[in-house]
C-alpha cells in the first residue's frame, strides 16, 4: 500500500478563498499606492508579533517547565504555599514531624490572608505528588538540589543568555530564568520579542479548581468550562477573566499607565522565597518600574483593543519573581471578549525585579490606539 | 520591473519609488487576501485589510531593517489588522451562506457539480471544517491558517507570530487534533482518509 496524504491535510492545505478579477486588484493596488503616500502613521504594534495567548500545555507556558530553573521556581513556589495553607491543614501533620527550619515560625504564625490562599495555582510537576509527613523536606531538599543545579547552568551558559535565540522564546526565557535563580538579576528576553510561551498569565480555561486572586467576588465559577473534555475550545473568549467592576482606578482620568499599587496587597511572607535569600529585595516593585514594565507591552495592548470606543480596565498581578501571575480584564468592552485573552498575553510579558511581597497587584486603563 | 527581488523593491520605496511599492502589492496583494479571508470569515473585510495593510506597510517602511523577508512582515502587518478587526468586531461571524471559504471549497477543492447529492454532502463537509476551525482559540487558528493553509514553513510562521518554530509546530500539531475531533464528533472520519 502506498503511503498517501493526510486527508484533512489535502483539504486544508491552500484552501482558496475568491476575491476580486484582476482587474479589481490592480485598481485596488493603484489605490492602495495612493493611499499609502498620504499622510498617518503606523503604530508600532502593527509591526510586532500578534498578541496571541498561549494555549493551556504549550511548550515553555505556565503549564510545562521550560528548564531545570524554573522547575526548581516551581518547586519553590509550591513549598511557599505549602507553608501558607490554613492551620486545618498544618494541625493535619504529626507532631512527633520535626518542624522545617525557616518556615516554621511563619506557618505558626497563622493562617494568612484568603487572599494568598485563593492565589493557589495548579500544582506545579514535582510537587504534586507529595504527601503525609516528608512532604516538606523532601520537597526543600529537591528544591535545594535543583536550584544548585540551576546555579551551575546559569554560570556555565550565562553567556549564552544573551545571545538567545533572534525571537525570544522558551530557550531564551529558560536561560534568563536560570540567571534570575542564580543571582536574582532578571535578564531581559534575548532579541526583545517575547514569546508567547514565555506568558504566565492567570489560568485557563479548563484548568480545574482554579481560583480568581483578583477577582472581587467570591471563588470565581469555572471559566471557560464549557470548552472542556475533548471538544474544541470555544475560543480566546471563553478563556478570560472577566469578573464585575472592580475600583482599579480611585478618581482621575483613566490613563495608559497603571494607577498605583494595590492597597489590599498581602503583606511579605516571611517565610517566603525571598525572605530566606536575605532582606536585599525590596519589599515591591517601584511605581516607576512598574509603570516601565507595563508601558513597554501597553502599545501591544492597545491594539488588543483597537475599534473599541471605551478604554478597558484590568489588574494586573506580579508574583515575587517579577513575572506577571495574572491579568484580570474586569470592565470595558473587552471584558469577557477575544480582546481580553488578547490583553493578557500583551500584559503578560511585563516584567519587574524580583521583589520581596507575594503578590503586588496594580490596575491600568487600556485604552484604544 | 518584475524580475526584481521583494528585498530591492523594498529598497527602492524606501528610496521614495511608489511604482516599486505598487509591484509589491501587485505581488502579494491575492495572497495576504487569502489570510486575511481566512482569519476574517469575510471577504469584503478581507479586502480592507489587504489594502490597509499595504498601507501601513508604505508607511512604515523606512522602518523595515531587513532583518526578515519583506513578505513575512507584510504577513504580520496583515495578521495584527486581521485580529484588531475581528477583536473590534461585535457582531457574529459570518453565516455560513455567506462565509466565502465555503463556495470557494466546493467550486476549486471539490467541484462536483453534476452529483447534487455529492454537492450537499462536500458543503456539509465544507460548513463542519470552517466551524471546526472558527471554534480553535484564536492562537491556534491563525497558527493553523498560516501554516496549513497558506503554506508557510513553520520558521515563516515563527518569525510572523513571535515565537520558535518548535511552539509553531506544536500549535500546529495541537490545531489539527482538535479540529479532527471536532469533525470525528460529527461523522468524518478524517484520520484513516474517509467520510463516514
Amino acid at each position: 500500500m502506498t503511503a498517501r496524504r493526510d486527508p484533512l491535510e489535502a483539504l486544508l492545505a491552500e484552501w482558496p478563498v475568491r476575491g476580486p478579477d484582476d482587474a479589481t486588484w490592480d485598481e485596488r493596488a493603484v489605490e492602495a499606492v495612493a493611499r499609502a503616500a498620504g499622510a498617518g502613521e503606523t503604530p508600532a504594534s502593527l509591526l510586532e508579533p500578534p498578541a496571541l495567548a498561549a494555549e493551556p500545555g504549550e511548550p515553555g507556558s505556565a503549564e510545562a517547565p521550560r528548564s531545570l530553573a524554573d522547575l526548581a521556581r516551581a518547586t519553590l513556589e509550591a513549598e511557599r504555599r505549602e507553608q501558607q495553607r490554613p492551620i486545618l491543614d498544618l494541625a493535619a501533620i504529626p507532631a512527633a514531624r520535626p518542624a522545617p527550619a525557616p518556615a516554621a515560625p511563619a506557618a505558626a504564625g497563622g493562617p494568612p490572608p484568603a487572599r494568598v490562599e485563593a492565589e493557589a495555582q495548579p500544582p506545579a510537576p514535582g510537587a504534586a505528588v507529595r504527601g503525609g509527613g516528608g512532604r516538606w523536606r523532601s520537597s526543600t531538599v529537591l528544591a535545594v538540589a535543583l536550584a544548585v543545579g540551576a546555579a551551575g547552568i546559569a554560570i556555565g551558559l550565562g553567556p549564552l543568555a544573551s545571545r538567545g535565540p533572534a525571537s525570544g522564546g522558551p530557550a531564551s526565557g529558560g536561560l534568563a530564568s536560570v540567571g534570575a535563580a542564580a543571582g536574582g538579576q532578571v535578564a531581559p528576553p534575548a532579541g526583545g520579542t517575547p514569546a508567547p510561551a514565555a506568558v504566565a498569565v492567570g489560568p485557563q480555561g479548563g484548568e480545574p479548581g482554579v481560583v480568581d486572586p483578583l477577582a472581587p467576588v467570591p471563588a470565581a465559577g469555572p471559566r471557560g468550562a464549557a470548552g472542556g473534555g475533548g471538544a474544541p475550545p470555544g475560543g480566546a473568549g471563553a478563556r478570560v477573566a472577566a469578573a464585575p467592576p472592580a475600583p482599579a482606578s480611585p478618581g482621575g482620568a483613566p490613563t495608559d499607565r497603571p494607577a498605583g499599587p494595590g492597597e489590599d496587597d498581602p503583606p511579605p511572607l516571611p517565610g517566603g522565597r525571598n525572605a530566606e535569600k536575605g532582606g536585599d529585595l525590596p519589599e515591591k516593585p517601584s511605581s516607576g518600574a512598574v509603570q516601565a514594565a507595563l508601558g513597554a507591552v501597553m502599545g501591544a495592548a492597545r491594539s488588543c483593543v483597537a475599534g473599541h470606543d471605551q478604554a478597558s480596565t484590568v489588574t494586573v498581578a506580579f508574583g515575587s519573581d517579577g513575572r506577571v501571575t495574572s491579568v484580570v480584564v474586569s470592565a470595558g468592552p473587552a471584558a469577557g471578549t477575544p480582546a481580553a485573552a488578547c490583553i493578557q498575553a500583551a500584559l503578560g510579558r511585563a516584567r519587574v525585579e524580583p521583589f520581596a511581597r507575594a503578590t503586588f497587584s496594580v490596575g491600568a486603563t487600556v485604552r484604544p490606539p | 520591473m518584475s524580475t526584481r527581488s521583494d528585498r530591492e523593491l523594498v529598497g527602492l520605496a524606501q528610496a521614495g519609488d511608489a511604482s516599486a511599492f505598487g509591484e509589491l502589492v501587485r505581488r502579494h496583494q491575492k495572497r495576504l487576501y487569502r489570510v486575511a479571508a481566512h482569519l476574517l470569515r469575510d471577504a469584503s473585510g478581507a479586502e480592507d485589510v489587504t489594502q490597509e495593510t499595504f498601507v501601513r506597510a508604505f508607511r512604515a517602511i523606512q522602518r523595515f531593517d531587513g532583518r526578515s523577508e519583506p513578505f513575512t512582515w507584510m504577513y504580520r502587518i496583515c495578521v495584527n489588522l486581521s485580529l484588531n478587526a475581528i477583536r473590534a468586531r461585535k457582531s457574529a461571524r459570518a453565516t455560513p451562506a455567506e462565509d466565502p471559504r465555503v463556495e470557494a471549497f466546493l467550486v476549486e477543492k471539490r467541484p462536483t457539480l453534476a452529483d447534487p447529492a455529492a454537492q450537499a454532502a462536500d458543503r456539509a463537509l465544507a460548513v463542519a471544517l470552517c466551524e471546526g476551525i472558527d471554534a480553535l482559540s484564536e492562537t491556534l487558528r491563525t497558527t493553523l491558517v498560516l501554516v496549513t493553509i497558506d503554506g508557510l514553513g513553520h520558521a515563516e510562521a515563527g518569525q510572523i507570530l513571535g515565537c520558535p518554530e518548535g511552539t509553531v509546530a506544536w500549535r500546529v500539531h495541537e490545531a489539527r487534533r482538535k479540529l479532527r475531533a471536532f469533525l470525528a464528533a460529527r461523522g468524518y472520519d478524517l484520520a484513516t482518509g474517509g467520510d463516514a
